[in-house]
């Protein structure tokens, strides 16, 4: 057992759980053996996981067939659970690229223990996130013509519409994500495949490998790659979500016109995510006994992420509020009072304990290096966080300008089938992701290990 | 290469051709409709082309004269006829829906006998002859039940009932009785006068609600926007004295509130103080008239009313200085047990103030001499149920529905043997009828309306009658049903013939030389023929003895039950344009719901929507409670229509009927149906209950959307003066729009350098779609925002603007109907408008500032697509479904539409509507036009489909036919020809739609007129609806 080793990963003083000795060897031992055929848990949870999912879509059905009446949206809340999904899964989905290209430009090494949860939790965000504008619109069988692609009347998109926008920064950050995906499992998968037993999955484990042999041309090309899409993938982290928060601030209702919103909404994006990683991760450490690679340390510099964007994030709130108090439109300030006050006050307050005042506890340590308490306040902060979205659509839209047209908006149960089923559809591709790819990069964590010798004559 | 595959262009194609064939006839889901030209085209149909015919509304008592718009042969839309004397070119909400009377799909489809308990369908035939048998059987034992009627049906129902041996009696609910009574006691003439509102310089409403119901509501709403038009020597006070503020009396600056039957002593009390103080005209009955208001000093009318006495000499004051003055009594939120001592006291009062003769008027008269009054229906009702009746024949009439329990009409009609229903809908007193045989609506059959004097109106059909209902004309019908009792000699053939017979005094009197053919087609051209009546000269005749109003007891309240201005006395309460059409005091929609206090609400711990019960000693209901300032804290409040057990699906099982809380009790004086005076008892109630209301809040938080110009202000210069609520410490700055004008800023900050004037190079103008009312034309934002002046924009001529005078808006809700008839907007039923989904592309936002006794502030204001020069919703539309396009308008591709819903939710004004559900569909649910009521469709607008935005287009096909004949003729468009649907409707001629672009049209001067201004004007959207500030009057001003 190399001291290395026990330096960079498994120091371990406050959780009880034993340090095993990871070698090569038993690295590739321990991130393969996840990759399995699955168990009866697993199953459980799949098909639990598809009933619900299969319960959205029977609700996504009424939507297409019906009309998006069968939801309770109305004038003036037209947009609510929809794009509040959409902006909560984009959100999830920015702390993979977080982690995996800006700590990777920041050689912040601790990212190599958590990078390929973070990455496989990005693109399925995205994915699922993309899922609520192609359904949100009113007829969504003609989505496609909010891409500008060449027809015979001639009819461009309005480049003018922050919708527009949205096209493109998900478009451009679903492909860069994937790729920055895909590229990172180049070498595990090949590790993969060289174990695999079943042909079919050894053919996809050879898909996955892109015929990597380990040679020394492909680990400079896989690191020339990984470091160019690292370079192209961090704007993304800050374009793509000040893209969504432009949905709202480029328009005019009051709650939303705020040139506070791109950074505002980054820092929540990032807060979001890392708390979706803690929750992930500390599931996934407990399930398959990864402690020894995921470490209590690696926990803990999360937790701080979480807690610097909490920060953030709550700096953002107060801002918002005083902009409102100080500044001369009184719409605006009518709005944030009815956001803390109003009809929707519980809302905003569940939004502001969540991500403000609970994660104020990761100010402690031995809370930092607690994974119950960290497991429930990844929690906290999702739910904030999903709350903060919904607080800013619908109380924004519930009361705009005119009087005459301030309704409260009533969640249906078609909504509430619409976010198990975004759940649902998320932990449908990571169920997948566990069972069938390395879920931690074996490659990557090797680099902190000391470089195996020729065993000694003994 | 091998060529073993010859695959050559012609085979490829052909083989696409297969594949594409296959798979067109394999997706194929709907057969194909095809499209069938006329072979022998009909007379009177030219595709695409509309017809108008002048005809007059059925809808009420009053007949106002319209046009009804037909396209390829269906009548689509109801229209004022503007040369006719009476409405003149107004026609109100009720009359508009009156073509969904005409396409109900609950009309009787088929004649009906009863067989057992159920109908049967019987034809034409079989259902005369059966009939008949029974008529000839009961001759001198037969009873005719009409509506009013004052026409050649009317008189045809009359030799009908008379060649039978039996009676004809004409049932009317609001028949005024009361008014009737005390002009026939104290003029000697038993009418309901005109009153000339727009020569009024004051006006005091004693419970009048004159702009919905009452009198002749049109032509008075236009004489209301005459009076409050008068700004210029401070006159048009308008005093509203009454318990519970109507929408009416929403309209007035000064509510005084008086108890339920307060207005009595209000109204001597004034008149002893005028005459006490010698400030009316010098009349010959002086001492008469002082002794019969003796006792009513302003001390008494304050312990009576609890009006200040002060107050009662300063109202009697304001009245007499203002001179000509009007006070109105009379209506049914008036009608109790002293309601024509209450008309004759306001009489008086109209008397000694001068106003006989100047404003309350003689000549035009309303004319209900053929209506049975309540005592002598009440006699019939004894004798039908003493058995002197074996027949009843009844048309246009529903006193199962309309009348009290008590008075005896359902036991009675149960006795009649044989009861037969002339009728368009299965209604509550048809339901209990024997046989049914449907008649056609007005709209397709002849007639003639002679309600008020001096005017003779023509009903003519629009249309054939429509073929799924197998009717005829009511006179029609009447004459064979008389024939086969064999009566009727002397009839002609056909109900028409009797009809132009009936027409030959009036030709004789009209013809001026014309033969009467001539003459008949040119009435019918015109809507009829009318004459210039003199005024019948009035003088004092006496007073009834007047005595105060009994206080109510304690711990009761006064029950105040109005009538609605959507349903009239219920008769439009299947109409579902009506029935979605908000209550404009409430704002509640389909239900009924009781008005009560905040403090009565308070006292039995009910929020809005709740249940209450009202109880009085003839019944009790449960309804929601709507929490309403403008009601006394005695007072609850309930509007007649609803409550139908019968009458058609949009009807029935909605809301209560309120006649069921009536008590047994008349008029004293006239002997009419007391609709008031009745005490109730309020408690929490049980049921659950719903409100469905359409607005969300009634207070306008200072946004400054609808606004006022105080007069003072307005007189002394003041125009356009910032306006923005009660603080004006809210408003931080605003920025100039001319010289020595500003722009009202509300909201919002001062500008910043991007807003100073822009300079524009030589000979540069202003391109048509940027012109804007919302800043002068030489200043513009910022450069980039005007766009050039190429392109495809550049030649376009106009710029379609709307102009909205808020001071002559009185929220009377026509244009919204007349919107929904042009636009095909569907009608989404109460649950959806509960949730936010009304369709309606206008809405009339009633906003309360200040609502108590004494000076109060409610304001309504049209609100509807702005089409704003910057609009926000153009910006953020994803798929350029909604553009600006050359002359201005913000337009809506519905083709185009995803249904983002990005637009609406950037629309400050919040006007556009979604297509939630498919409301086009037939095979839909949710299918908003169950047949017939598509036929009614306009045929130049799209019927919109599931999940598109739609909204206000300034009905451009109107715009695109008035450019078509512009230019067929070889000419510019005219201001004023083309008119929107709205604008065309407005009693008041409070909208005016035009060519801003055009510096002489009358929206531009409007526009461009002091008192201007924009809703939200600080977000810079430059809308081209313009509205004009409302101008309140202050009571100390208004003096001479």
């Amino acid at each position: 057992m190399s001291t290395t080793l026990q330096k960079n990963l498994a120091h371990d003083g406050v959780n009880d759980v034993p340090d095993r000795p990871v070698t090569q060897r038993s690295l590739n031992d321990d991130v393969l053996s996840m990759v399995a055929i699955p168990g009866k848990i697993w199953w459980a949870l799949f098909i639990f996981d598809l009933l619900v999912l299969g319960t959205a879509l029977a609700a996504v059905r009424n939507l297409i067939v019906h009309g998006w009446g069968v939801s309770s949206f109305m004038r003036p809340v037209m947009w609510a659970v929809d794009i509040t999904n959409f902006v909560f899964w984009v959100g999830i989905a920015h702390c993979g690229t977080l982690v995996s290209a800006v700590l990777f430009l920041f050689r912040s090494h601790f990212r190599r223990a958590v990078y390929r949860i973070a990455e496989a939790m990005t693109v399925f965000g995205v994915l699922t996130a993309a899922m609520f504008p192609a359904i949100h619109t009113g007829r969504p069988w003609f989505d496609y013509w909010l891409f500008p692609y060449p027809n015979q009347r001639q009819i461009w998109t309005n480049i003018r519409s922050p919708l527009e926008w949205d096209v493109f920064a998900v478009n451009t950050y679903l492909t860069v994500s994937s790729i920055f995906f895909l590229v990172g499992l180049i070498p595990d998968c090949a590790a993969a495949r060289d174990r695999a037993k079943h042909p079919l999955l050894k053919l996809v484990y050879t898909l996955f490998a892109f015929g990597w042999t380990g040679a020394n041309y492909q680990w400079k090309h896989f690191y020339g790659a990984y470091l160019f899409f690292a370079a192209l993938a961090t704007p993304l982290v800050f374009s793509v979500h000040s893209v969504v928060s432009w949905d709202f601030a480029m328009a005019q209702t009051p709650g939303w016109h705020s040139t506070l919103f791109a950074p505002y909404f980054v820092a929540g994006a990032i807060f979001s995510g890392v708390g979706m990683v803690i929750f992930l991760l500390v599931i996934i450490r407990k399930a398959f006994n990864m402690q020894h690679i995921v470490t209590i340390d690696h926990m803990e510099k999360l937790s701080k992420l979480v807690l610097l964007t909490s920060c953030m994030v709550g700096y953002s709130y107060l801002t918002e509020f005083f902009m409102a108090w100080y500044g001369p439109n009184k719409a605006e300030r009518d709005l944030f009072a009815f956001r803390a006050f109003g009809h929707y006050w519980w809302a905003f307050w569940i939004m502001f304990s969540c991500n403000v005042i609970f994660p104020l506890s990761l100010w402690f340590k031995p809370v930092r290096r607690n994974m119950t308490a960290l497991l429930v306040l990844s929690i906290f902060v999702n739910i904030g966080m999903w709350f903060e979205r919904f607080v800013i659509i619908v109380t924004s839209l519930t009361r705009a300008f005119n009087p005459a047209n301030w309704f409260y908006y009533r969640i249906s149960i078609t909504e509430l089938a619409l976010i198990a089923g975004s759940f649902a559809w998320f932990f449908m591709f990571f169920l997948v992701f566990v069972r069938l790819l390395p879920a931690f990069s074996i490659a990557e964590i090797k680099e902190t290990l000391p470089m195996p010798k020729r065993r000694a004559h003994s | 290469m091998s060529d073993s595959v010859v695959f050559n262009r012609r085979d490829f194609l052909k083989l696409v051709g297969v594949g594409v064939a296959g798979a067109a006839a394999g997706c194929a889901q709907r057969p194909a409709e095809q499209l069938v030209p006329y072979l022998v085209a009909p007379e009177d149909i030219l595709p695409g082309v509309p017809y108008f015919y002048a005809t007059t509304c059925r809808e009420c008592p009053v007949g106002c004269g319209m046009v009804a718009k037909a396209r390829e042969g269906r009548a689509i839309k109801l229209e004022g006829n503007a040369s006719h004397p009476v409405g003149q070119g107004g026609l109100c909400a009720r009359g508009q829906a009156g073509l969904q009377g005409l396409y109900d799909p609950d009309r009787t489809r088929e004649p009906m006998l009863k067989n057992g308990t159920a109908f049967k369908n019987v034809s034409w035939d079989d259902a005369t002859a059966a009939v008949g048998a029974k008529l000839a059987a009961a001759k001198g034992k037969v009873l005719v039940i009409t509506g009013h009627e004052p026409g050649a049906f009317g008189a045809l129902a009359g030799e009908f009932a008379q060649g039978l041996g039996g009676k004809h009696v004409q049932v009317e609910p609001f028949a005024y009785e009361a008014v009737r009574a005390a002009n026939l006691k104290t003029f000697g003439i038993g009418v309901v006068p005109r009153y000339d509102i727009g020569a009024a310089r004051c006006l005091v409403s004693f419970g009048a609600d004159f702009l919905e119901t009452f009198g002749a509501p049109n032509n008075q709403a236009r004489g209301w926007a005459a009076m409050r038009a008068n700004t210029a020597n401070g006159g048009g006070y308008f005093v509203a004295v009454e318990p519970r503020l109507s929408q009416t009396g929403a309209n007035a600056d000064e509510w005084v509130a008086v108890p339920a039957g307060g207005e009595l002593a209000l109204a001597l009390g004034m008149a002893r103080v005028i005459l006490a103080e010698n400030l009316g005209a010098p009349v010959g009955e002086r001492a008469t008239l002082a002794s019969a208001v003796a006792a009513f000093t302003p001390e008494a009318v304050e312990q009576q009313s609890g009006v200040k006495a002060a107050d009662v000499t300063r109202l009697a004051r304001l009245f007499a200085k203002n001179a000509p003055g009007l006070a109105l009594a009379g209506g049914i939120a008036t009608q109790g047990p002293q309601a024509a001592a209450l008309c004759a006291a306001v009489n008086l009062l109209n008397y000694v103030a001068g106003a006989v003769g100047k404003t309350v008027v003689f000549d035009r008269t309303l004319d209900f001499a053929g209506v049975a009054s309540f005592a002598e229906f009440g006699a019939v009702i004894q004798a039908m149920a003493g058995g002197a009746y074996d027949v009843v024949v009844v048309h246009g009439a529903n006193p199962a529905y309309a009348l009290p329990k008590w008075a005896g009409f359902a036991e009675a009609f149960a006795k009649v043997p044989y009861k037969v229903s002339l009728t368009g809908t299965l209604d509550e007193t048809t339901a209990l009828c024997d046989a049914v045989l449907p008649t056609a609506h007005a709209l397709e059959s002849w007639g003639d309306q002679r309600g008020t004097r001096g005017v003779y109106s023509l009903v003519q059909p629009a249309m054939k009658p429509l073929p799924m209902f197998n009717s005829q004309p009511a006179g029609e019908a009447l004459m064979a049903l008389g024939r086969a009792a064999g009566i009727g000699g002397a009839w002609p053939a056909a109900w028409l013939e009797y009809l132009k017979a009936s027409w030959k005094p009036l030709y004789a009197r009209f013809g001026n030389g014309r033969d009467f053919d001539n003459f008949w087609d040119d009435s019918l051209k015109a809507g009829g023929v009318w004459e210039d009546v003199a005024s019948s000269p009035v003088r004092w005749l006496g007073a009834p003895a007047f005595a105060p109003a009994a206080a109510a007891a304690a711990g009761t309240f006064a029950l105040v039950v109005v009538p609605s201005n959507n349903f009239y006395d219920g008769r439009g309460a299947n109409r579902p344009w009506l029935q979605e059409l908000p209550d404009m005091t409430s704002k509640s929609v389909w239900g009924s719901w009781a008005e009560i206090h905040p403090e009565t609400a308070a006292s039995l711990g009910v929020k809005n929507g709740d249940p209450v019960k009202v109880e009085t000693s003839a019944g009790s209901v449960e309804v929601p409670a709507y929490v309403y300032p403008g009601v006394r804290k005695d007072v609850v409040a309930l509007a007649l229509g609803q409550g139908h057990t019968e009458y058609g699906r949009y009807a029935k099982g909605r809301g209560v009927n309120a006649v069921s809380l009536l008590p047994q009790a008349t008029d004293a004086m006239s002997g009419a149906l007391a609709y008031q005076g009745a005490t109730a008892k309020l408690s929490r109630g049980t049921q659950s209950t719903v409100l469905y209301l359409q607005q969300g809040e009634k207070h306008q938080h200072d946004r400054g959307i609808a606004q006022i110009i105080p007069i003072a202000d307005l007189l002394s210069g003041k125009a356009s003066r910032a306006e923005g609520g009660e603080k004006p410490g809210e408003m931080v700055g605003h920025y100039s729009a001319g010289e020595g004008a500003s722009l009202p800023i509300p909201l919002m900050t001062k500008l910043g350098e991007h807003t100073e004037p822009m300079a524009h190079p030589q000979g540069w103008q202003q391109p048509a779609h940027t012109i804007t009312a919302f800043e002068s034309e030489t200043k513009a934002r910022s450069a980039r925002q005007n766009p050039v002046n190429v392109g495809s924009y550049a030649n376009a001529k106009h710029r379609w603007a709307m102009a909205i005078d808020l001071n002559s808006c009185t929220g009377c809700a026509a244009c919204v109907v007349a919107c929904y008839a042009e636009n095909n907007i569907p009608v989404v039923g109460p649950e959806l408008i509960k949730k936010g989904r009304e369709m309606a592309w206008i809405r009339i936002d009633r906003f309360e500032e200040t609502l108590a006794p004494g000076k109060m502030d409610v304001r309504f204001i049209p609100m509807m697509c702005q089409h704003c020069g910057d609009a926000p919703c153009e910006m953020v539309c994803p798929v350029y479904a909604t553009y600006h396009n050359p002359e201005g308008l913000n337009a809506q591709v519905y083709n185009r539409c995803v249904g983002t819903r990005y637009c609406s939710n950037n629309c400050p004004y919040k006007v556009r509507a979604f297509n939630w559900f498919d409301y086009s569909a037939p095979e839909k649910t949710t299918f908003a036009f169950p047949e017939p009521l598509n036929w009614q469709l306009n045929p130049d607008v799209t019927v919109r489909s599931k999940g598109v935005m739609e909204k206000c287009t300034m009905c451009v096909q109107r715009i695109l036919e008035g450019k078509g004949n512009a230019k067929d003729e070889k000419r510019d468009v005219k201001d004023g020809e083309i008119q929107t649907a709205c604008a065309q409707s407005c009693p008041t001629q409070a909208i005016t739609f035009g060519d801003l672009a055009d510096p002489d049209s009358k929206v531009h001067i409007k526009s461009f007129g002091e008192r201007k201004y924009w809703v939200f004007a600080e977000l810079n959207t430059k809308p081209g609806v313009t509205y004009l500030q409302k101008v309140p009057r202050d009571s100390s001003e208004a003096r001479a």
